[in-house]
């Protein structure tokens, strides 16, 4: 059965994929290109910006994680649409938004650190812990929403 | 203690014998050397260009040996592309560096074969460019360079568009409509460019030619002077000609196939030279003698100092280095629990001579959170036999023996994270029990609890390890300040700290979930405490009153959201292990949803391939953040320098024996 509320919760769902995805899409692709350049001089430092190059992305993974628990707990995931409220919907479409936004703005910026490490590397090859530290300082500000949304998505079941 | 120690020392030796002391220390492995500082009367060898001269040698040895990969299709096992190491005879070694100059012939003649191959190719490319070139006049049945017959004159060459052979006729007569008797044959053409021959009177040509210049005619730049078929044909055998010339250089190059090792360790041989050379630089010699100086541990002194000074003629100083001045480098020696983070530690730093060594307090807390970061246990376990075969099968020495040290403890905390939280390729088993065998509900595996459903749980002690963590970190900083006898400071910069901390977590705990009204109590009379005293202490430096009361508040504020952030950073635990869990349960469900066995293991195979890679880096990446920003931030100086030993160094290959005892 399709309402309102199940879809305000799919819409949750589809913000923290779509938000979270692009930021990380655009993470990895700004990092991706400056490791491209660096591995055109040195092909041997492929596993330490292949790190640097992945950082960015967690925040993809981030939000497929919210939206596939948003998706198993209104049971569109198992068969079953549960009949929500508008309110239960909208619970879970704000539920979506920390990863959703902070992802997007996060990924995006830790994929200019990535980048700027991989540039780091590229003079400094011993200096890959540094690099990897930096890209990470940005990291935990998409591991906070993300807590949010997880216990907020946890923490309540309907129907 | 996990840091050797090590002392300075200085040789002198006759200059007769500076050959055979450098051989010497560099068969023992055990000496660092450093520069010699400039004096009077004192010369170092320039040994530079000798240096670039060796490592050139290499280089072409190195490319003459892909050759021979290439050529010879030298069979690897499978393993060999991660360990690629063959174990050698010291014999085998020492008739390699006799024979040096042979092997250079060899290697010499590969190399020209290879220069011969590479030319046959560049001629194959010239020849296939003159194929294209002739192939739209193909069909032309007079040589290209054709100007005139008896009776005619004729203009071979094309236009930049496509034509018909009318459409050509048609424009010569309006460009120079006084000619009569033009004639045109189209020899091929296509949207780019049309080729023809164009026939007229002896009379007529320089009217034809005005009228085919206005008309975009162009002439070949260097017509075959025969047949365009015939010319195309002559290319064709001369590409067959290369190809079979260079089937014989490769088979020429594939006769040297069992020189391929020594060929290889030749290379390794001039590399060691080189860096044997750059050793010799840092020497200095006066008219008799030499001298060096540089770093060895202190308990292979002794017995350095006895056998140098039987051997040869030469005397040897122990001495204490002086930290202050000199560049003192630092050895670590830990058990191979301890030894896997040392990449980690010194990918930040490695420790600085005032530091402790990191590593044995560091590993436990890596090996454990990282642990419960990834918290499968079925990923555990392939990790552990990943690193049991590389173990056994691979037998690595060094560095990459500690990596794989590495990833078996990893690999063990994994295990046991994850079957204390039920976590075994995330839900596989139930997920096996429910869908294929039928069950209601699958058996409940964790040992502990389920993360999933009690993540507040999980959050809360998150923190407490993360309390646990910073605690030790704390303590080393203690120990240190200790060690150099700063009780002062030890006790005004640590204790304050522990005490306000724990005040801060007991009291933050009761704001979260339910505690006990006693812990609450206790724990805002400890945040009341530990305020109080850094208050008092951590403005300590300041001369005025003033200053030191701002000082110490000033160290309270930032005591406090330094430590609120720091113990906030550990929920990536919960995060990161949730992560690798539901996802694994993601790729279940999934796999479960087909009902079919084989698409079951398909998709099982690929998801959880997909899940270790990504949270094998994540967790690396945040358990490696954990310790940096956390931990080395209490006590870790670093900016030290790993001691180097000036040894023989090779990278393929293993000398069985003990070298020293020769």
């Amino acid at each position: 059965m399709i309402n309102l509320g199940l879809a305000l919760a799919i819409l949750g769902a589809a913000l923290a994929v779509i938000l979270a995805g692009c930021g990380s899409a655009k993470g990895v692709g700004l990092a991706g290109q400056a490791a491209a350049g660096l591995l055109s001089e040195d092909p041997s430092m492929f596993g330490k910006v292949l790190i640097l190059q992945l950082l960015p992305g967690t925040q993809g993974l981030y939000g497929f994680l919210i939206a596939i628990l948003v998706l198993v707990n209104v049971g569109v995931l198992g068969g079953a649409p549960k009949d929500l409220s508008w309110q239960q919907g909208m619970y879970y479409l704000v539920a979506c938004l920390p990863i959703a936004f902070a992802g997007l703005i996060s990924a995006i910026h830790q994929g200019k650190v990535a980048s700027a490490g991989v540039s780091l590397i590229a003079k400094k090859p011993d200096q890959v812990g540094k690099a990897i530290t930096m890209a990470s300082l940005v990291e935990f500000y998409a591991i906070l929403p993300f807590l949010i949304s997880l216990l907020a998505v946890l923490s309540v079941s309907v129907g | 203690m996990a840091k050797i120690k090590l002392v300075r020392f200085e040789i002198a030796a006759i200059l007769e014998e500076s050959r055979r002391l450098i051989d010497f220390l560099r068969l023992c492995g055990t000496t660092e050397l450093s520069s010699v500082p400039d004096a009077d009367g004192l010369l170092s060898y320039q040994t530079d260009s000798l240096c670039e001269s060796f490592e050139r040698k290499s280089e072409m040895i190195e490319k003459c040996a892909a050759a021979l990969e290439k050529y010879c299709e030298i069979k690897k096992p499978f393993l060999s592309s991660f360990s690629d190491c063959t174990e050698i005879e010291l014999q085998d070694y020492r008739s390699v560096c006799d024979g040096a100059d042979e092997l250079m012939l060899v290697c010499d003649k590969i190399n020209n074969l290879c220069e011969k191959i590479s030319f046959e190719n560049g001629e194959i490319i010239r020849q296939q460019t003159l194929i294209d070139y002739y192939k739209p006049w193909e069909k032309l049945d007079i040589p290209m360079s054709c100007v005139r017959t008896q009776n005619s004159s004729v203009f071979i060459g094309y236009f930049k568009e496509e034509l018909s052979k009318d459409e050509i006729i048609a424009r010569l007569a309006s460009s120079a409509p006084e000619v009569d008797g033009v004639a045109a044959e189209v020899i091929s053409s296509d949207k780019s460019q049309t080729c023809v021959c164009v026939f007229c009177f002896h009379e007529d040509k320089a009217a034809i030619e005005a009228a085919l210049r206005e008309n975009g005619f162009i002439k070949p730049d260097n017509p075959a002077k025969t047949l365009p078929s015939a010319a195309i044909g002559k290319c064709e055998k001369a590409i067959a000609e290369c190809k079979d010339n260079i089937g014989k250089y490769s088979l020429d190059i594939a006769s040297f196939a069992s020189f391929y090792n020594k060929i290889r360790l030749l290379s390794e041989y001039y590399l060691n030279q080189a860096e044997k050379y750059r050793a010799v630089s840092r020497a200095a010699t006066s008219e008799r003698a030499i001298y060096l100086e540089g770093y060895v541990p202190e308990r292979d002194s002794e017995q350095l100092k006895f056998e140098i000074e039987r051997r040869f003629t030469a005397q040897m100083d122990v001495y204490e280095p002086d930290y202050e001045k000199d560049d003192v480098p630092v050895l670590l020696e830990n058990k191979p629990f301890a030894a896997g983070v040392e990449s980690i530690s010194n990918m930040y730093s490695p420790p600085s001579n005032n530091d402790v060594d990191p590593n044995p307090v560091m590993s436990f807390f890596y090996y454990a959170l990282f642990g419960l970061m990834l918290s499968d246990a079925g990923y555990g376990l392939l990790m552990v036999i990943a690193a049991l075969v590389a173990k056994f099968k691979l037998k690595f020495s060094g560095e990459r023996a500690k990596t794989v040290s590495f990833i078996f403890w990893c690999g063990i905390s994994t295990m046991i994270w994850g079957a204390l939280f039920g976590g075994w390729f995330g839900d596989l088993i139930p997920t096996i029990c429910t869908h294929f065998l039928g069950m209601e509900k699958g058996p409940d595996l964790a040992i502990w609890f389920t993360p999933v459903e009690n993540s507040m749980k999980l959050l809360m002690f998150s923190f407490a390890f993360g309390l646990a963590h910073l605690y030790a970190g704390l303590a080393i900083r203690f120990y240190m300040l200790a060690r150099r006898k700063q009780w002062l400071a030890a006790f005004s910069d640590v204790v304050p700290v522990m005490i306000f901390v724990a005040g801060f977590a007991a009291f933050g705990s009761s704001l979260l979930v339910q505690v006990s009204p006693a812990v609450k109590s206790v724990g805002t009379k400890l945040l009341l405490v530990g305020a109080i005293l850094i208050v008092l202490t951590s403005g300590r430096s300041s001369k005025n009153i003033l200053g030191k009361l701002g000082g110490g508040l000033y160290g309270l504020y930032n005591t406090a959201t330094g430590y609120l952030g720091d113990i906030l950073s550990y929920s990536r635990l919960l995060a990161l292990g949730l992560v690798t869990g539901v996802i694994a349960n993601v790729v279940n469900m999934l796999a479960a949803m087909f009902s079919n066995v084989l698409l079951f293991v398909l998709v099982f195979l690929a998801g959880h391939t997909v899940n270790i890679a990504v949270n094998l880096i994540g967790t690396y990446v945040h358990t490696s953040r954990l310790q940096y920003v956390e931990f080395f931030s209490k006590f870790y100086e670093g900016g030290g320098r790993i001691f180097t030993p000036f040894r023989l160094n090779l990278k393929h290959f293993k000398i069985k024996e003990d070298i020293i005892n020769d």
